[in-house]
């Protein structure tokens, strides 16, 4: 492979980090608050307000459902509204994220409501705010979840992140298509799905270990 | 704490007969989904906790003892009739002012609910974050209060690494925190050994008696109703069907459900093998069954010899139980005595002796 290549294929690598990087950030900043929204908001649960949650759920729900190339096209619009243009790496962190919100709210709705009931009833029984409770027993039960949600959605971004090789997105997966496929170089195509193989296993391994350093639940009785 | 320990030692629990939990008529029905009729967990409820004793109220499981002791957290609201705390009816509460009220009852769970992300030390000091209180407050709180529970050793310990007492315990030192006037346990020790139910039950005992905190337990074992409450009402399909305190209700139950949980004590029941025998009908050659029921003073006299010397009638003891309850002794004994016997004579004497005697049947 010429230095070249060699050159493209870690500026493409870094250009997916980076476009997976900001995608999960913001999915996170944006995805939790309404993950643990969408696990307490039902009836009779501690924010209760079914109305909103059921409308939330039902976006959440609409924004998933649509297949990840329509979505990058549709929301162009919005995409320049935000990021001034709709084309090049940059632009493509937005549908990323708009993937990435419910995606990731979803997983970390389903880490909340793992958490053992008798636990909020503790901390309700100890006079606890609704955010308190949301704050001191539902994020930390439910962090080797979330981590591990996370983790899944971080190996998701990294493969829908090829996808935005459409919209001028650049990264690992523009470059397979381009040069490994168009250009019809194997060796190229072999080199990046290594390095996505590689990517791909350093990111759930790492899950793996902070999940289990987080759960406390399966410690030997000394 | 609450009630200074030289009075409560002085009186016994007969302190001043102000109620710190007060049901009056409360009654709890939910909607149930699909269904026009609604469930009633709870029907009437009438029920006085006095300020630094024990009650107990025992129930199957579906009685409705989980909705009563959540009535009076605020947990749950009750749907008719009140629930006063400290004169305050929690039902009305809302908001910071049922928060506020919630931080003097403390509650303890049959699954402990500790968080497992905390440490021992942390789990206790949940409650304290979650008042507001300061670090250095909560450092000397906390210590003193794992040091009450004797488990100074395993602070820096999860919930994971400590076996169930030892999860109870970090269950009373939290529950103790906000330094509350009274304690639910929500059959706090229906997960643990008969062992370490014993030393659970002896730590609640002496964070009543040392403390002065009122504590409602609900359990289904009679034996923890016996161990450690001053009174027990019995709950069944969402009603109080007896009420008392509980020497009375253990030796003179009047409820069927109240009798149904004493069915397996030697000499309250006919043993199996004995029940199909008996006969109304006196058998000539065989035994008249008669049950002697021992209260109070009584239950130390040796009555049964002095039966046989006294009257000459010979008893053959088949099935009993001598115990104490509340520090008095009582009991039953099943016993045959011969069927040629003057059995009216012998129950006569039994009862100028002040004991309950009964004729049960006959056998051959």
């Amino acid at each position: 492979m010429s230095p070249e290549i060699i050159r493209l294929i870690v500026q493409s690598t870094i250009d997916t980090l980076y476009m997976v990087a900001l995608a999960v950030g913001f999915g996170t900043l944006v995805g939790l608050p309404l993950g643990i929204f969408l696990a307490t908001g039902g009836k009779g649960e501690l924010l209760a307000l079914p109305g909103l949650r059921s409308a939330l759920g039902f976006i959440a729900n609409a924004t998933r459902s649509t297949p990840f190339i329509i979505l990058v096209v549709a929301i162009i619009p919005f995409t320049r509204l935000v990021a001034g243009t709709s084309i090049g790496t940059s632009a493509a962190v937005v549908p990323l994220t708009v993937a990435a919100i419910p995606f990731i709210a979803r997983l970390i709705e389903a880490a909340i409501r793992e958490v053992d009931h008798g636990l909020v009833e503790a901390a309700r029984a100890m006079g606890a705010t609704p955010l308190q409770i949301v704050r001191k027993v539902l994020i930390p039960e439910a962090m080797p979840g979330i981590v591990l949600g996370l983790t899944l959605a971080i190996v998701n971004l990294i493969g829908f992140s090829a996808i935005v090789g459409v919209v001028g997105g650049g990264g690992l997966g523009d470059l397979g298509i381009r040069y490994g496929y168009q250009r019809f170089m194997p060796e190229v195509m072999l080199a990046v799905v290594v390095v996505l193989i590689v990517l791909v296993q350093g990111v759930q391994s790492a899950g793996d270990l902070l999940s289990r350093r987080l759960n406390k639940r399966n410690r030997q009785t000394s | 704490m609450n009630a200074p320990v030289t009075l409560t030692a002085l009186t016994g629990h007969a302190l001043p007969a102000d109620a710190l939990i007060r049901f009056e008529n409360a009654g709890k029905s939910y909607a149930s989904r699909g269904e026009a009729a609604e469930v009633t967990a709870l029907r009437n409820v009438d029920l006085s906790i006095r300020t630094g004793s024990i009650m107990g109220v025992i129930g199957r499981s579906g009685a409705g003892k989980s909705t009563l002791i959540r009535l009076v957290n605020g947990l749950e609201k009750p749907t008719s009739g009140r629930v006063l705390f400290d004169d305050v009816d929690i039902g009305t509460l809302e908001g910071g002012k049922l928060r506020q009220a919630q931080r003097s009852i403390g509650m303890i769970f049959q699954h402990f609910n500790l968080l497992s992300s905390r440490t021992a030390f942390e789990n206790v000091a949940l409650p304290l974050e979650i008042a507001g209180a300061r670090s250095d407050e909560i450092k000397s709180r906390v210590e003193a209060l794992l040091e009450l529970v004797g488990l100074t050793d395993k602070r820096d310990r999860y919930p994971a690494e400590l076996s169930g007492g030892q999860k109870q315990r970090v269950g009373i030192a939290r529950a103790l925190a906000t330094k509350p006037k009274a304690l639910l346990s929500d059959e706090a020790t229906s997960a643990l050994d008969p062992e370490t139910t014993r030393s659970i039950l002896d730590l609640l005992g002496t964070v009543n008696r040392e403390l002065g905190v009122t504590i409602l337990l609900i359990t289904h074992e009679m034996s923890v109703i016996r161990a450690i409450a001053d009174e027990v009402a019995v709950l069944d399909a969402g009603n109080v069907v007896e009420h008392g305190n509980v020497y009375d209700v253990f030796t003179q139950p009047k409820h069927e459900v109240t009798q149904s949980f004493f069915a397996n004590d030697a000499g309250r029941q006919l043993p199996a093998w004995l029940k199909g025998k008996l006969t109304p009908e006196r058998v000539a050659g065989g035994q008249t069954v008669i049950r002697i029921t021992f209260r109070g003073a009584y239950a130390n006299e040796a009555v049964l010899s002095k039966l046989t010397r006294d009257l000459q009638i010979d008893v053959n003891i088949i099935s009993g139980t001598i115990d104490t309850i509340s520090g008095k002794p009582f009991g039953w004994v099943i016993a045959g005595i011969p069927a040629d016997a003057d059995v009216a004579k012998a129950l006569d004497y039994l009862t100028r002796q002040g004991l309950g005697a009964e004729v049960l049947g006959h056998v051959a």
